[in-house]
């Protein structure tokens, strides 16, 4: 096993690690009477495919880096910018809503996210590398838009938003270490054609969803 | 074990790889094709839209064609194909929900299985330019078959996800089947799927001229 493979199982061992402590932690400390919305938001990655689909994306792109410490950087990257989409989302969102009718807020966000992931897969692995920061960027604060806009009230928001931020990092982190997994038995070239494939598919659903939800007028009465 | 059908700069794959994408494509495909035919009057989310390219044979057909040509052509084709058919189905499927009417959908849908049929049994190694435009113009008519029902779907955004997933699941399977078949026979075997590809699509177009 080479020194690099060696700190990449690290990081995905401590960064497993550190999500179950954090999900566990929850649990414990969650109040019986929210315990719904908390599940909820636990739930949210799995029933939102269009949000399944892109951090599964993110998780395959986050893959091809092999410099566990570039890795780390870019998840740290995400992270924060969860972070930051979690408390000033409401901003972007109140900037957002003037421009945007608020039927088509969910698809615009996941179709932004999608769209950028699927761009992404398309590159070769390499190239990707200069592009990650700035997906990082965009999916954490994505992430954290998302969560908002589904929260369903001013009270439990927190609850909501810490359950769904640790379930996308978790989807994100099983994603990596599931395409790692897949790379070990098939050839990069072979990985390569299912990625741009992968790839091809959220940019045509992106555009679908956009083409939906940007201008319903365009949609016949049925 | 290496097997060898494109060397140089194209794509070398083991067996077991290419059984892991074979495999990985028919296990999403499996689930759904058991309750195929369930899809009587509305249209519903994700699943509705999974369905709908697997249980419309001419859509199968011409899906799986373009996987297997792009690997019977081998070399940067294997991806370029297959990546490009859903990019241009999706601009289909948006004059589809616009409601810009398009002639000859349908009898292009079967053209587009007989021609694909063809240049795999004859084993067209078509340049790339004329192979993307081919494959460009077919899925225009491919994704506006399916964006025209898009907007009656119960869960439109679920349903597009799931047919474009779909799509790509059988890209994935057509690439498979295809770099599989190129080795026995020298590749015979793949021609003679072509053949019958391209009399299924023949008599797709026959079909609505024939009495």
């Amino acid at each position: 096993m080479t020194r690099s493979r060696r700190g990449l199982y690290a990081v995905y061992i401590i960064a497993a690690i550190i999500v179950c402590s954090l999900a566990a932690g929850l649990w414990l400390s969650v109040p019986e009477d929210i315990a719904d919305y908390v599940n909820n938001g636990l739930m949210l990655p799995v029933f939102r495919y269009g949000l399944l689909f892109a951090l599964i994306a993110y998780g395959v792109i986050l893959s091809g880096e092999r410099n566990p410490v570039l890795l780390v950087a870019n998840f740290a990257v995400f992270a924060s910018t969860l972070w930051f989409g979690l408390q000033r989302a409401e901003y972007i969102v109140v900037t957002y809503e003037s421009f945007v009718d608020l039927i088509i807020r969910f698809p615009v966000v996941t179709t932004a996210m999608g769209m950028i992931a699927g761009i992404a897969l398309l590159f070769p692995v390499r190239a990707r590398r200069w592009l990650l920061p700035i997906v990082s960027a965009c999916y954490g604060l994505g992430l954290g838009l998302f969560v908002l806009l589904e929260s369903p009230l001013d009270y439990y928001y927190d609850w909501f938003a810490f359950s769904g931020g640790l379930s996308g990092m978790a989807v994100i982190i099983a994603s990596i270490a599931l395409a790692n997994g897949v790379q070990q038995i098939c050839t990069r070239s072979s990985f390569a054609i299912a990625e741009r494939i992968f790839g091809s598919w959220l940019i045509a659903a992106s555009l679908l969803l956009a083409a939906l939800a940007i201008a319903p007028q365009l949609i016949r009465p049925t | 074990m290496i097997i060898g059908m494109f060397e140089g700069p194209g794509v070398r794959c083991t067996a077991k790889s290419l059984w892991v994408l074979a495999i990985g494509a028919l296990a999403c495909l499996a689930p759904e094709t058991a309750s195929a035919h369930l899809e009587d009057g509305a249209l519903g989310g994700f699943q509705s839209g999974f369905t709908h390219p697997i249980i419309g044979v001419d859509h199968l057909l011409a899906m799986l064609a373009v996987g297997i040509w792009g690997a019977q052509m081998g070399g940067r084709n294997v991806w370029t194909l297959p990546v490009t058919f859903p990019l241009i189905m999706a601009a289909g499927g948006i004059i589809g929900i616009s409601g810009i009417a398009l002639p000859y959908v349908e009898l292009s849908i079967a053209l587009s299985v007989f021609v694909l049929g063809l240049a795999i049994g004859f084993a067209w190694k078509a340049p790339e330019w004329i192979a993307l435009l081919l494959i460009a113009i077919f899925a225009i008519f491919h994704g506006y078959a399916h964006g025209v029902e898009l907007p009656q779907a119960v869960d439109p955004a679920s349903y597009s996800m799931g047919f474009v997933v779909a799509t790509g699941a059988i890209h994935l399977v057509g690439i498979g089947i295809g770099l599989l078949l190129a080795r026995p026979w020298k590749g015979q075997l793949s021609r003679l799927l072509g053949g019958a590809i391209a009399l299924t699509g023949l008599y797709f177009a026959a079909g609505p001229i024939l009495p």
